[in-house]
């Protein structure tokens, strides 16, 4: 019976490996399957061939949080976890957030004052969800943009109330950085967590 | 003895405070009359001026922009949840609520962006005031109404998915991720407190998501709360000059809020029903 379920196993995982390298032959190759005669004839309406790969852009930081490849595959686990933790527990570090993605992938058009919203096919996470065709449901609750300049900057101390606030400012900013380096080593050891759930 | 009294005297004109004698003194000082217990009154009374004249710079510092609760609420660690120790509720002092003054509503409406999108009654509305007028005098009061948070939510029992919960510092909330917009919420809320979203909204406010077809409710500012700030009403409300709303932890002793539900009678709006909201009203 074991030997019956190993011998299962190893033949859906090489199913799967070959149809990765179906998958890859396809994406990598301009021309399409061997280059066939119906689809290289539409090969000349886009620049890559007759698939529109997406490029989509950098965000603002030197680096994501993650690597690429890793991003591509499990950023909607990431952000589930965190919505869970977030809602539920009232956790909010910042390194797996949506707000945050959202602000450091956020996309301006040359002369525009605001960066695009989800309704552009421009903006960060529909260069990709609309060549692979999920529809993403995220934006209808939460804002796909940055908060524009000027909006509810709510609760900045007013000036009297940081006059005061300044000489434990040096104290409060110590404990602030311990707090921020448990927040990182946490924030390391969930991501930790996700490349070995995503290797099982 | 005497050459001890002058060093304490100096001492606390050196602004130390209650001086730093042992107890054995302290123990003489009972015994002590003539011109040496005079001049510990005299001391006695220098530190209480000193307190008095701290005592604006406090204030200042309290009672500025970010509002007194500021001081007293203690910022979380973002990585840490929220602790079942805390119960956060919030006292409304009626008569400093005044009629016609909607500051609060206002300041809601603009964090956490919800506004009369058709303007209909379907409209969303976190938090409104209400008049309420005895018929036998023609007294009139006025004060704002929102979700209550209870300690026994209905609003969480009947939830069929579990979107509608209690969170363990006693703030309740919708999780708009699993809510099905079904409103068994709205039916079950004594105090009409939730709305149900019937527009395409854009836009939101980056820490409060709300969309189409879910049920949302006065969220006590979490966003802000998390960050050992007090909610945008209680800030308008100080902002304006009336004070009405006091913003704090019910279960800290010491916390103002907790000191004065313990001092005065307050109410709980139909505390027949046995929810035991954490929005306490005073002077109702």
């Amino acid at each position: 019976m074991v030997k019956v379920m190993v011998l299962r196993q190893f033949l859906q995982r090489g199913l799967s490996l070959l149809l990765a390298a179906v998958g890859f032959v396809v994406i990598s190759s301009p021309q399409g399957i061997g280059g066939s005669a119906a689809l290289a004839a539409d090969a000349g309406k886009g620049a890559s061939g007759w698939l529109q790969i997406p490029h989509p852009r950098k965000g603002k930081g030197a680096k994501c949080v993650a690597d690429t490849d890793f991003m591509r595959r499990n950023h909607m686990k990431m952000l589930l976890h965190q919505r869970k933790q977030t809602v539920h527990n009232g956790i909010r570090t910042k390194r797996f957030s949506l707000k945050e993605c959202i602000s450091c992938h956020a996309y301006t058009e040359p002369g525009a004052s605001r960066p695009v919203s989800i309704k552009s096919p421009k903006h960060f996470c529909r260069t990709c969800h609309d060549y692979a065709a999920v529809q993403i449901d995220c934006f209808q609750c939460h804002a796909s943009r940055p908060e524009a300049a000027g909006g509810a900057k709510s609760g900045k101390p007013g000036k009297a109330a940081f006059l005061l606030h300044t000489g434990k400012a040096a104290a409060r900013s110590l404990a602030q950085a311990s707090q921020n380096r448990v927040a990182q080593n946490r924030d390391e050891q969930a991501l930790a967590n996700y490349v070995r759930s995503a290797r099982r | 003895m005497s050459g001890n009294a002058d060093d304490n005297k100096q001492c606390c004109g050196g602004g130390c405070g209650s001086g730093g004698h042992d107890s054995g003194g302290l123990g003489a000082d009972q015994s002590l009359s003539g011109p040496d217990a005079g001049r510990r009154a005299f001391l006695r009374g220098a530190v209480a001026a000193a307190v008095v004249t701290l005592a604006p710079g406090v204030m200042l510092y309290s009672y500025g922009d970010e509002q007194a609760a500021a001081a007293s609420l203690k910022p979380r660690a973002p990585n840490q949840p929220a602790s079942a120790k805390i119960r956060w509720g919030m006292l409304i002092d009626v008569n400093k609520c005044p009629d016609g003054c909607n500051e609060c509503v206002t300041a809601c409406s603009t964090e956490n962006g919800w506004k009369h999108e058709a303007g209909s009654l379907q409209d969303s509305q976190w938090i409104r005031k209400v008049t309420v007028r005895d018929r036998k005098s023609g007294a009139k009061r006025s004060f704002p109404v929102m979700c209550q948070h209870c300690a026994e939510p209905p609003c969480v029992d009947v939830c069929p998915t579990g979107a509608s919960f209690k969170r363990a510092d006693g703030i309740v909330l919708v999780d708009k991720h699993i809510c099905i917009g079904c409103r068994y919420c709205m039916m079950a809320c004594p105090y009409n407190a939730r709305s149900f979203v019937h527009e395409t909204l854009e836009d939101q406010k980056p820490y409060a998501p709300r969309g189409k077809g879910t049920v949302e409710s006065c969220t006590l500012c979490v966003h802000r709360v998390d960050k050992g700030r007090p909610t945008a009403c209680v800030e308008a409300c100080a902002k304006a000059g009336h004070d009405a709303l006091l913003f704090g932890d019910l279960n800290d002793p010491s916390s103002e809020i907790a000191k004065r539900v313990a001092q005065y009678p307050t109410h709980q709006i139909r505390a027949d029903l046995g929810v035991d909201p954490g929005v306490h009203y005073q002077n109702i």
